[in-house]
Protein backbone atom coordinates (compact mmCIF):
# COMPACT_ATOMS: atom_id res chain seq x y z
CA UNK A 1 0.00 0.00 0.00
CA UNK A 2 1.74 3.30 -1.21
CA UNK A 3 0.40 6.03 1.34
CA UNK A 4 0.44 9.83 0.73
CA UNK A 5 3.66 10.09 2.71
CA UNK A 6 5.63 7.41 0.61
CA UNK A 7 8.64 9.11 -0.89
CA UNK A 8 8.95 8.44 -4.22
CA UNK A 9 12.23 6.48 -5.07
CA UNK A 10 13.63 4.62 -8.53
CA UNK A 11 11.61 1.32 -9.09
CA UNK A 12 8.81 3.09 -7.16
CA UNK A 13 5.39 2.79 -8.65
CA UNK A 14 4.58 6.51 -9.71
CA UNK A 15 1.06 5.62 -10.93
CA UNK A 16 0.44 5.03 -7.07
CA UNK A 17 2.76 7.51 -5.88
CA UNK A 18 0.48 9.92 -7.89
CA UNK A 19 -2.76 8.75 -6.98
CA UNK A 20 -1.48 9.72 -3.32
CA UNK A 21 0.30 13.15 -4.66
CA UNK A 22 -3.32 14.44 -5.98
CA UNK A 23 -5.16 15.12 -3.25
CA UNK A 24 -2.18 16.21 -1.25
CA UNK A 25 -2.02 19.46 -4.12
CA UNK A 26 -5.59 19.61 -4.44
CA UNK A 27 -6.57 20.40 -1.18
CA UNK A 28 -3.98 21.40 0.84
CA UNK A 29 -4.62 25.06 1.52
CA UNK A 30 -7.16 25.34 -0.26
CA UNK A 31 -5.23 26.48 -3.21
CA UNK A 32 -5.53 23.74 -5.65
CA UNK A 33 -1.62 23.67 -6.31
CA UNK A 34 -2.94 20.81 -8.87
CA UNK A 35 -3.33 23.43 -10.87
CA UNK A 36 0.45 23.82 -11.71
CA UNK A 37 1.39 20.46 -12.44
CA UNK A 38 -1.21 20.18 -14.93
CA UNK A 39 -0.47 21.03 -18.85
CA UNK A 40 -1.56 23.74 -19.87
CA UNK A 41 -4.51 22.88 -22.38
CA UNK A 42 -5.86 20.90 -19.08
CA UNK A 43 -5.24 23.29 -16.15
CA UNK A 44 -7.42 26.34 -17.50
CA UNK A 45 -5.56 28.47 -15.01
CA UNK A 46 -7.96 31.86 -14.73
CA UNK A 47 -6.25 35.24 -15.89
CA UNK A 48 -5.68 36.37 -12.25
CA UNK A 49 -4.11 33.18 -11.11
CA UNK A 50 -1.29 33.91 -13.54
CA UNK A 51 0.14 36.73 -11.29
CA UNK A 52 0.76 34.07 -8.88
CA UNK A 53 2.16 31.42 -10.85
CA UNK A 54 6.07 31.43 -10.10
CA UNK A 55 5.16 31.58 -6.23
CA UNK A 56 2.42 28.66 -6.73
CA UNK A 57 4.94 26.77 -9.05
CA UNK A 58 7.27 26.81 -5.95
CA UNK A 59 4.76 26.03 -3.63
CA UNK A 60 3.34 23.07 -5.66
CA UNK A 61 6.99 22.24 -6.04
CA UNK A 62 7.76 22.00 -2.37
CA UNK A 63 4.93 19.34 -1.84
CA UNK A 64 6.22 17.28 -4.47
CA UNK A 65 9.71 17.40 -3.40
CA UNK A 66 9.16 16.52 0.11
CA UNK A 67 7.68 12.94 -0.90
CA UNK A 68 10.63 11.79 -3.45
CA UNK A 69 13.75 10.35 -2.20
CA UNK A 70 16.86 12.23 -2.31
CA UNK A 71 18.62 9.35 -4.72
CA UNK A 72 15.97 10.34 -7.08
CA UNK A 73 15.82 13.74 -6.84
CA UNK A 74 19.47 14.12 -7.19
CA UNK A 75 18.77 13.12 -10.89
CA UNK A 76 16.64 15.70 -11.77
CA UNK A 77 18.40 18.88 -13.35
CA UNK A 78 18.30 21.82 -10.54
CA UNK A 79 17.33 23.86 -13.08
CA UNK A 80 13.60 21.82 -13.60
CA UNK A 81 13.35 21.04 -9.56
CA UNK A 82 10.83 23.79 -9.40
CA UNK A 83 8.95 24.11 -12.18
CA UNK A 84 6.07 21.11 -11.63
CA UNK A 85 5.44 20.13 -14.85
CA UNK A 86 9.09 19.63 -15.52
CA UNK A 87 10.08 18.01 -12.73
CA UNK A 88 6.95 15.50 -12.25
CA UNK A 89 8.30 14.60 -16.66
CA UNK A 90 11.70 13.45 -14.88
CA UNK A 91 9.91 12.13 -11.86
CA UNK A 92 8.45 9.08 -14.36
CA UNK A 93 11.41 8.60 -16.37
CA UNK A 94 13.81 8.02 -13.46
CA UNK A 95 11.90 6.13 -11.31
CA UNK A 96 11.70 3.17 -13.33
CA UNK A 97 14.49 0.80 -11.76
CA UNK A 98 17.53 0.05 -13.77
CA UNK A 99 18.78 -2.89 -14.80
CA UNK A 100 21.98 -3.78 -12.92
CA UNK A 101 21.75 -7.79 -13.92
CA UNK A 102 21.33 -7.18 -17.21
CA UNK A 103 24.83 -5.39 -16.94
CA UNK A 104 28.21 -7.61 -17.51
CA UNK A 105 29.37 -9.42 -14.40
CA UNK A 106 32.66 -7.23 -13.97
CA UNK A 107 30.77 -3.94 -14.60
CA UNK A 108 28.84 -5.20 -11.59
CA UNK A 109 31.71 -5.64 -9.27
CA UNK A 110 32.83 -2.29 -9.71
CA UNK A 111 29.83 -1.26 -8.72
CA UNK A 112 29.85 -3.19 -5.48
CA UNK A 113 33.34 -1.64 -4.77
CA UNK A 114 32.44 1.67 -5.07
CA UNK A 115 29.27 1.24 -2.77
CA UNK A 116 31.30 -0.95 -0.59
CA UNK A 117 34.16 1.40 -0.35
CA UNK A 118 31.58 4.17 -0.10
CA UNK A 119 29.60 2.83 2.42
CA UNK A 120 30.48 2.66 6.43
CA UNK A 121 29.97 -0.50 7.15
CA UNK A 122 31.39 -2.26 10.37
CA UNK A 123 34.45 -4.41 10.33
CA UNK A 124 33.81 -5.59 13.58
CA UNK A 125 32.66 -8.98 13.26
CA UNK A 126 32.22 -10.07 17.10
CA UNK A 127 32.48 -8.10 20.12
CA UNK A 128 31.89 -8.91 23.87
CA UNK A 129 32.88 -5.88 25.72
CA UNK A 130 31.21 -3.91 27.89
CA UNK A 131 28.83 -6.95 28.44
CA UNK A 132 27.14 -7.04 24.94
CA UNK A 133 27.97 -9.53 22.20
CA UNK A 134 27.33 -7.58 19.13
CA UNK A 135 27.95 -9.56 15.50
CA UNK A 136 29.03 -8.19 12.39
CA UNK A 137 26.07 -5.83 10.28
CA UNK A 138 26.53 -6.79 6.80
CA UNK A 139 25.94 -4.37 4.35
CA UNK A 140 22.34 -4.22 2.59
CA UNK A 141 23.34 -4.95 -1.18
CA UNK A 142 24.71 -8.42 0.34
CA UNK A 143 20.80 -9.15 1.39
CA UNK A 144 19.05 -8.46 -1.75
CA UNK A 145 18.94 -11.54 -3.73
CA UNK A 146 21.12 -14.53 -4.19
CA UNK A 147 23.08 -13.54 -7.37
CA UNK A 148 23.76 -10.30 -5.92
CA UNK A 149 24.82 -11.81 -2.24
CA UNK A 150 27.07 -14.17 -4.19
CA UNK A 151 28.93 -11.88 -6.02
CA UNK A 152 29.00 -8.99 -3.40
CA UNK A 153 29.68 -11.05 -0.37
CA UNK A 154 33.11 -12.33 -1.22
CA UNK A 155 34.08 -9.13 -2.38
CA UNK A 156 33.16 -7.71 0.94
CA UNK A 157 34.45 -10.36 3.28
CA UNK A 158 37.81 -10.74 1.04
CA UNK A 159 38.54 -7.39 1.10
CA UNK A 160 38.21 -6.19 4.57
CA UNK A 161 40.10 -7.07 7.70
CA UNK A 162 37.65 -8.33 10.10
CA UNK A 163 37.96 -7.57 13.80
CA UNK A 164 36.86 -9.76 16.86
CA UNK A 165 36.95 -8.17 20.42
CA UNK A 166 36.94 -10.37 23.20
CA UNK A 167 37.42 -9.94 27.40
CA UNK A 168 40.81 -10.59 28.18
CA UNK A 169 41.66 -14.51 28.71
CA UNK A 170 43.90 -13.76 32.19
CA UNK A 171 42.47 -17.14 33.49
CA UNK A 172 41.28 -20.57 32.05
CA UNK A 173 37.78 -20.51 32.49
CA UNK A 174 37.56 -16.51 30.45
CA UNK A 175 39.34 -18.09 27.62
CA UNK A 176 37.32 -21.31 27.32
CA UNK A 177 34.19 -18.63 27.54
CA UNK A 178 35.90 -16.60 24.42
CA UNK A 179 36.57 -19.63 22.43
CA UNK A 180 32.71 -20.71 22.77
CA UNK A 181 32.16 -17.37 22.18
CA UNK A 182 33.99 -17.35 18.82
CA UNK A 183 33.25 -21.14 17.89
CA UNK A 184 29.40 -19.75 18.06
CA UNK A 185 29.99 -17.35 16.14
CA UNK A 186 31.52 -19.27 13.13
CA UNK A 187 28.71 -22.12 13.36
CA UNK A 188 25.70 -20.05 13.80
CA UNK A 189 26.30 -16.13 12.26
CA UNK A 190 29.14 -16.61 10.21
CA UNK A 191 28.94 -19.74 8.43
CA UNK A 192 28.01 -18.34 4.84
CA UNK A 193 31.16 -16.03 5.01
CA UNK A 194 33.63 -17.29 7.33
CA UNK A 195 35.22 -19.46 3.67
CA UNK A 196 36.12 -15.86 2.53
CA UNK A 197 38.04 -14.36 5.13
CA UNK A 198 41.20 -13.37 4.52
CA UNK A 199 42.31 -11.42 7.17
CA UNK A 200 41.46 -11.35 10.95
CA UNK A 201 42.27 -9.58 14.08
CA UNK A 202 41.50 -11.43 17.02
CA UNK A 203 41.97 -9.14 19.84
CA UNK A 204 41.37 -9.57 23.10
CA UNK A 205 40.40 -6.36 25.44
CA UNK A 206 42.48 -5.55 27.89
CA UNK A 207 41.07 -3.53 30.61
CA UNK A 208 44.79 -2.87 31.44
CA UNK A 209 46.70 -4.41 29.05
CA UNK A 210 46.46 -7.26 26.14
CA UNK A 211 47.59 -8.71 23.09
CA UNK A 212 46.27 -8.38 19.57
CA UNK A 213 46.66 -11.44 17.32
CA UNK A 214 46.31 -11.14 13.93
CA UNK A 215 45.07 -13.82 11.18
CA UNK A 216 46.21 -13.52 7.50
CA UNK A 217 45.16 -16.06 5.14
CA UNK A 218 46.13 -15.97 1.38
CA UNK A 219 46.04 -18.90 -1.04
CA UNK A 220 49.93 -18.35 -1.71
CA UNK A 221 51.24 -17.39 1.87
CA UNK A 222 49.07 -19.97 3.63
CA UNK A 223 48.14 -18.92 7.39
CA UNK A 224 49.67 -16.09 9.61
CA UNK A 225 49.46 -15.04 12.92
CA UNK A 226 51.03 -12.34 14.55
CA UNK A 227 50.57 -11.00 18.11
CA UNK A 228 51.38 -7.85 18.35
CA UNK A 229 51.39 -6.26 22.15
CA UNK A 230 49.26 -3.34 22.98
CA UNK A 231 51.27 -2.19 25.42
CA UNK A 232 54.82 -3.79 25.25
CA UNK A 233 55.96 -2.10 28.63
CA UNK A 234 53.54 -3.95 30.63
CA UNK A 235 54.51 -7.13 29.52
CA UNK A 236 58.36 -8.30 30.55
CA UNK A 237 60.31 -8.88 27.55
CA UNK A 238 60.78 -12.89 28.16
CA UNK A 239 57.03 -13.63 29.53
CA UNK A 240 56.06 -11.55 25.87
CA UNK A 241 58.49 -13.47 23.33
CA UNK A 242 57.54 -17.09 24.94
CA UNK A 243 53.79 -16.02 24.43
CA UNK A 244 54.45 -15.30 20.88
CA UNK A 245 56.51 -18.01 20.37
CA UNK A 246 53.69 -20.33 21.58
CA UNK A 247 51.30 -18.64 19.33
CA UNK A 248 53.55 -19.07 16.49
CA UNK A 249 53.89 -22.59 16.83
CA UNK A 250 50.51 -22.80 17.23
CA UNK A 251 49.69 -21.16 14.20
CA UNK A 252 52.96 -23.03 12.18
CA UNK A 253 50.63 -26.34 13.33
CA UNK A 254 47.36 -24.79 11.92
CA UNK A 255 49.14 -24.04 8.54
CA UNK A 256 50.64 -27.60 8.18
CA UNK A 257 47.14 -29.15 9.23
CA UNK A 258 45.59 -26.54 6.40
CA UNK A 259 47.74 -27.81 3.33
CA UNK A 260 47.29 -31.23 4.73
CA UNK A 261 43.98 -31.67 4.69
CA UNK A 262 42.98 -28.39 2.73
CA UNK A 263 41.32 -27.04 5.52
CA UNK A 264 38.69 -24.01 4.60
CA UNK A 265 37.09 -20.59 6.14
CA UNK A 266 35.41 -22.28 9.33
CA UNK A 267 37.98 -24.90 9.76
CA UNK A 268 40.92 -22.87 10.00
CA UNK A 269 38.78 -20.39 12.63
CA UNK A 270 37.92 -23.43 14.71
CA UNK A 271 41.26 -25.15 14.21
CA UNK A 272 43.39 -21.71 15.58
CA UNK A 273 40.95 -21.57 18.85
CA UNK A 274 40.89 -25.01 19.53
CA UNK A 275 44.37 -25.03 21.94
CA UNK A 276 42.75 -22.62 25.47
CA UNK A 277 46.70 -23.03 26.53
CA UNK A 278 47.39 -20.27 23.80
CA UNK A 279 44.92 -18.09 24.54
CA UNK A 280 44.88 -17.23 27.62
CA UNK A 281 47.81 -16.09 29.89
CA UNK A 282 48.55 -15.67 33.30
CA UNK A 283 49.19 -12.26 34.98
CA UNK A 284 51.20 -11.86 37.85
CA UNK A 285 49.82 -9.12 40.64
CA UNK A 286 53.07 -7.13 39.67
CA UNK A 287 51.87 -6.81 36.01
CA UNK A 288 48.91 -5.30 37.02
CA UNK B 1 48.50 18.87 -42.98
CA UNK B 2 46.50 19.71 -39.91
CA UNK B 3 48.37 18.81 -36.54
CA UNK B 4 46.80 16.03 -34.38
CA UNK B 5 44.97 18.19 -32.65
CA UNK B 6 42.77 19.65 -35.41
CA UNK B 7 42.38 16.55 -37.32
CA UNK B 8 38.77 14.93 -37.27
CA UNK B 9 38.00 11.05 -37.43
CA UNK B 10 34.70 9.29 -38.73
CA UNK B 11 32.68 7.13 -36.50
CA UNK B 12 29.86 4.86 -37.37
CA UNK B 13 27.29 3.85 -35.06
CA UNK B 14 25.49 0.27 -34.82
CA UNK B 15 22.42 2.28 -36.81
CA UNK B 16 25.03 3.14 -39.38
CA UNK B 17 24.89 7.01 -38.97
CA UNK B 18 28.39 8.54 -39.43
CA UNK B 19 29.79 11.19 -36.84
CA UNK B 20 32.86 13.42 -37.62
CA UNK B 21 34.48 14.59 -34.45
CA UNK B 22 37.70 15.47 -33.74
CA UNK B 23 40.27 13.08 -33.18
CA UNK B 24 41.80 14.01 -29.28
CA UNK B 25 37.84 13.96 -28.44
CA UNK B 26 37.47 10.41 -29.81
CA UNK B 27 40.95 9.28 -28.51
CA UNK B 28 39.08 9.62 -24.96
CA UNK B 29 38.65 5.97 -26.09
CA UNK B 30 41.18 3.58 -25.99
CA UNK B 31 39.29 1.50 -28.53
CA UNK B 32 39.21 4.51 -30.76
CA UNK B 33 42.89 5.24 -30.03
CA UNK B 34 44.09 2.11 -30.94
CA UNK B 35 42.07 1.19 -33.87
CA UNK B 36 43.36 5.43 -35.27
CA UNK B 37 46.94 3.78 -34.40
CA UNK B 38 46.46 0.30 -36.41
CA UNK B 39 44.70 1.99 -39.47
CA UNK B 40 46.72 4.80 -39.99
CA UNK B 41 45.45 7.67 -41.91
CA UNK B 42 42.94 9.26 -39.46
CA UNK B 43 39.82 11.03 -41.44
CA UNK B 44 39.54 8.70 -44.21
CA UNK B 45 38.76 5.90 -42.73
CA UNK B 46 35.24 5.47 -41.10
CA UNK B 47 35.63 3.91 -37.97
CA UNK B 48 32.89 1.37 -36.71
CA UNK B 49 31.56 1.55 -33.30
CA UNK B 50 29.50 -1.62 -33.85
CA UNK B 51 27.46 -1.58 -30.40
CA UNK B 52 26.65 1.93 -29.83
CA UNK B 53 23.83 3.76 -31.25
CA UNK B 54 23.80 6.94 -32.84
CA UNK B 55 22.06 8.68 -29.82
CA UNK B 56 24.81 6.96 -27.36
CA UNK B 57 27.44 7.78 -29.43
CA UNK B 58 26.43 11.45 -29.24
CA UNK B 59 26.03 11.27 -25.55
CA UNK B 60 29.30 9.75 -24.69
CA UNK B 61 31.23 12.22 -27.46
CA UNK B 62 29.58 15.04 -25.12
CA UNK B 63 31.39 13.52 -22.27
CA UNK B 64 34.47 13.05 -24.53
CA UNK B 65 34.46 16.52 -25.43
CA UNK B 66 33.90 18.07 -21.93
CA UNK B 67 36.89 16.10 -20.58
CA UNK B 68 39.66 15.99 -23.90
CA UNK B 69 42.35 17.48 -21.77
CA UNK B 70 42.21 15.70 -18.90
CA UNK B 71 45.45 13.84 -18.16
CA UNK B 72 45.23 10.69 -20.02
CA UNK B 73 44.73 7.45 -18.54
CA UNK B 74 48.10 5.71 -17.89
CA UNK B 75 48.27 1.80 -18.88
CA UNK B 76 48.95 1.23 -15.10
CA UNK B 77 46.04 2.93 -14.12
CA UNK B 78 43.77 -0.50 -12.92
CA UNK B 79 41.14 -0.55 -10.73
CA UNK B 80 43.31 -0.21 -7.78
CA UNK B 81 44.62 3.13 -8.05
CA UNK B 82 41.47 4.14 -9.29
CA UNK B 83 39.52 6.82 -7.15
CA UNK B 84 37.43 4.83 -5.08
CA UNK B 85 35.32 7.43 -3.19
CA UNK B 86 31.51 7.77 -4.81
CA UNK B 87 31.87 11.64 -5.24
CA UNK B 88 31.41 13.02 -8.56
CA UNK B 89 31.91 16.18 -9.76
CA UNK B 90 29.16 18.58 -10.63
CA UNK B 91 29.28 18.56 -14.90
CA UNK B 92 29.62 14.60 -14.50
CA UNK B 93 26.87 14.38 -12.57
CA UNK B 94 24.29 17.04 -14.69
CA UNK B 95 25.41 14.65 -17.34
CA UNK B 96 24.05 11.50 -15.78
CA UNK B 97 20.94 12.92 -15.08
CA UNK B 98 19.77 11.11 -18.08
CA UNK B 99 17.19 8.66 -18.06
CA UNK B 100 17.91 4.46 -16.83
CA UNK B 101 17.79 3.19 -19.85
CA UNK B 102 20.18 6.11 -21.04
CA UNK B 103 22.62 5.07 -17.88
CA UNK B 104 22.30 1.57 -18.70
CA UNK B 105 23.36 2.10 -22.39
CA UNK B 106 26.32 4.84 -21.42
CA UNK B 107 28.04 2.24 -19.08
CA UNK B 108 27.79 -0.25 -21.35
CA UNK B 109 29.17 1.86 -24.39
CA UNK B 110 32.25 2.97 -21.86
CA UNK B 111 33.26 -0.74 -20.99
CA UNK B 112 32.82 -1.15 -25.08
CA UNK B 113 34.40 1.84 -26.32
CA UNK B 114 37.20 1.49 -23.30
CA UNK B 115 37.08 5.02 -21.65
CA UNK B 116 37.11 4.05 -17.75
CA UNK B 117 36.96 7.32 -16.65
CA UNK B 118 33.07 7.53 -18.02
CA UNK B 119 32.27 3.72 -16.92
CA UNK B 120 33.64 4.54 -13.66
CA UNK B 121 31.45 7.76 -13.20
CA UNK B 122 28.64 5.55 -14.27
CA UNK B 123 29.46 3.11 -11.65
CA UNK B 124 29.41 5.58 -9.41
CA UNK B 125 26.32 6.94 -10.07
CA UNK B 126 24.45 3.46 -10.02
CA UNK B 127 26.43 3.31 -6.40
CA UNK B 128 24.73 6.23 -5.28
CA UNK B 129 21.39 4.29 -6.04
CA UNK B 130 21.88 1.98 -3.78
CA UNK B 131 23.75 3.99 -0.54
CA UNK B 132 21.77 4.26 2.43
CA UNK B 133 18.94 2.20 1.08
CA UNK B 134 17.59 -0.96 2.89
CA UNK B 135 17.40 -4.63 1.02
CA UNK B 136 13.84 -4.19 0.03
CA UNK B 137 14.27 -0.44 -1.47
CA UNK B 138 17.66 -1.86 -3.45
CA UNK B 139 15.20 -4.23 -4.50
CA UNK B 140 12.77 -1.81 -6.12
CA UNK B 141 15.59 0.35 -7.51
CA UNK B 142 17.05 -2.58 -9.04
CA UNK B 143 13.74 -4.65 -9.72
CA UNK B 144 15.01 -7.75 -8.33
CA UNK B 145 13.28 -10.63 -6.93
CA UNK B 146 13.98 -11.63 -3.43
CA UNK B 147 14.73 -15.51 -4.30
CA UNK B 148 15.98 -16.79 -0.65
CA UNK B 149 14.93 -19.75 0.35
CA UNK B 150 13.44 -19.41 4.35
CA UNK B 151 16.49 -21.57 4.83
CA UNK B 152 18.64 -18.47 3.65
CA UNK B 153 16.13 -15.47 5.24
CA UNK B 154 17.02 -17.43 8.59
CA UNK B 155 20.81 -17.12 8.08
CA UNK B 156 20.84 -13.78 6.93
CA UNK B 157 19.08 -12.67 10.23
CA UNK B 158 21.50 -14.68 11.87
CA UNK B 159 24.14 -13.15 10.34
CA UNK B 160 22.91 -8.98 12.14
CA UNK B 161 21.85 -10.85 15.18
CA UNK B 162 23.75 -12.62 17.96
CA UNK B 163 22.56 -15.68 18.63
CA UNK B 164 21.18 -15.95 22.08
CA UNK B 165 20.50 -19.61 22.53
CA UNK B 166 23.62 -21.08 24.38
Amino acid sequence: MVGTKTKLDIGGDYDQWWKGMQPALGELWARGLLVYCKPPRDSRIPRYVEGTMEEGNVEASMVILSRVSTSLLLRVPIEDRFQPRKLLAHLITFSKPFRILDLPFEIRLRIYEMYLDAAPCSTEVLNECYGRTTTCVLPHLTKTCRQIRQESLKLFISSKTLNIELPDSTDESQALRNMDTIRRWAEKCARAYLRHVRHLNLWTFHHYKGFRCSLSFTDHEGLKISLENDRPRDYDDAKAEAKRKQLQEHAEKIEAERRALDLKGESIILAMIRDTQVWFWEIDEEDR
Amino acid sequence: MASEGEQTVKLVSSDNVEIVTERKVAERSMLIKNMIEDLGAPGEEPIPIMNVSEAVLRKVLEWCTHHKNDPAPSQDDDADSRKKTTDIEDWDQKFMQVDQEMLFEIILAANYMDIKALLDVGCKTVANMIKGKSPEEIRKTFNIQNDFTPEEEDQIRRENEWAEDR
